[in-house]
């Protein structure tokens, strides 16, 4: 059988001590004192913590010196690393491998615009249109690209990106 | 009131987190002994005082113990940190004793344990003192629940102000005189055979805690 959780409650049974208890309790406790007041820590702790006190201020100079003298190595190596990452690896676009999307893309890398006006004028277009659209063929040869005949009457599925007021920007042909 | 000045603690402080050898050396020699004494008292085992001693100066260095000058004295502190210690130790070891009986504080859950001025666990007597009548003392404290030990032995071995042990403790001032006026009751009763032999050499003067002028 455990014991009781709760010691019992003996607030009651203790009873208000006399003046002369009080005082020949403080005798008592005088005694206690006298006879601890020399009592002091074994002197062998003063060497041992000491020792110790030591060591860790020792191993914290070492981590401060390792910070100062080699973090500027470190972030140097770091930022030529990073640099030759940035320059030497190859940027890739993930291309969703599903859908319409993935033969979007697909085409996309295959035909590139044409830029039908200057790069500054393209980029200075605050509004810009993303288009699809049918050309005559024969609209090409205005761009110098050579046209047959027999098929200037035919017609091209196009992207044309225009300006807010329709100007054609660039374009490109999907197949 | 402080057995030491708290300025020069602190400027110690400063010069030992400064790596300096002797500050450190200095702050033990000052605050060894009374800490010591603490908890020897507290925790009966000359062993287990040496053990927390240590750890409490290994912790001042190491910065795991994190004293605050704005929040109190740093002999305060470490009295505070050694009486942790000592409660941390005694969780540890008391296993069939519900560990709500070790807490400093007093609300309505702590009734119950708060009212028992005699330890319900009590460590096994072990003979410290040669001199016959502190030892006897030395057992009677040893009998008190925990935190009315803490709270004699703060005042009456290490000259302490109940709003110093109040702060080390985690309690009111209220708390600190009910509990000393409560654990000296009980400590003249378990004393009463050898008290009441003497009692008729003893002196007519109020008792020290009555008349003290400690706030």
């Amino acid at each position: 059988m455990s014991p009781p959780l709760n010691p019992p409650i003996d607030k009651r049974v203790i009873s208000t001590p006399t003046p002369a208890q009080e005082s020949l309790l403080d005798g008592r406790l005088d005694r206690l004192r006298a006879a601890t007041a020399s009592l002091a820590a074994p002197a062998h702790l003063q060497t041992s913590l000491l020792s110790a006190f030591k060591a860790h201020h020792a191993r914290q100079r070492r981590a401060a010196i390792i910070a100062q003298w080699f973090a500027p190595g470190v972030a140097l190596a770091a930022s030529v690393g990073m640099s030759a990452w940035m320059v030497l690896a190859p940027l890739t676009v993930p291309v969703p491998d599903s859908g319409a999307n993935a033969a979007y893309l697909a085409a996309s890398a295959e035909t590139p615009f044409v830029a039908l006006q200057s790069l500054e004028r393209i980029a200075l277009e605050p509004q810009p249109r993303l288009i699809e659209t049918a050309v005559p063929r024969m609209w090409l040869a205005s761009y110098g690209v050579p046209v047959s005949p027999e098929l200037a009457g035919d017609s091209l599925r196009a992207e044309m990106l225009v300006s807010a007021n329709g100007q054609p920007l660039a374009m490109r042909f999907l197949p | 009131m402080p057995l030491t000045d708290p300025s020069e603690d602190l400027a110690l402080l400063t010069e030992m987190r400064r790596g300096n050898s002797a500050a450190f050396e200095a702050l033990y020699r000052r605050h060894q002994a009374p800490l010591y004494r603490f908890t020897l008292l507290r925790a009966g085992s000359p062993e287990s005082a040496a053990d927390i001693v240590q750890e409490i100066f290994m912790g001042l260095f190491s910065n795991t113990f994190k004293f605050d000058p704005a929040r109190g004295v740093l002999q305060g502190f470490l009295f505070g940190v050694a009486r942790n210690l000592v409660l941390k130790r005694e969780a540890a070891q008391s296993r069939f004793v519900s560990a709500d009986r070790f807490r400093g504080g007093d609300d309505g859950a702590a009734a119950s344990h708060e009212d028992a001025v005699i330890d319900p666990a009590p460590q096994p007597p072990q003979r410290l003192l040669d001199q016959e009548q502190a030892e006897s003392v030395r057992r009677a404290l040893q009998q008190l629940a925990p935190h009315y030990r803490d709270v004699v032995i703060l005042y009456e071995m290490h000259d302490l102000t109940y709003v110093e042990i109040a702060q080390i403790c985690n309690i009111d001032i209220g708390t600190v005189r009910s509990r000393l006026s409560r654990a000296r009751a009980k400590l003249v009763e378990l004393l009463q055979p050898a008290l009441s032999g003497t009692a008729a050499a003893a002196p007519r003067n109020p008792p020290s805690h009555q008349q003290d002028a400690r706030p």
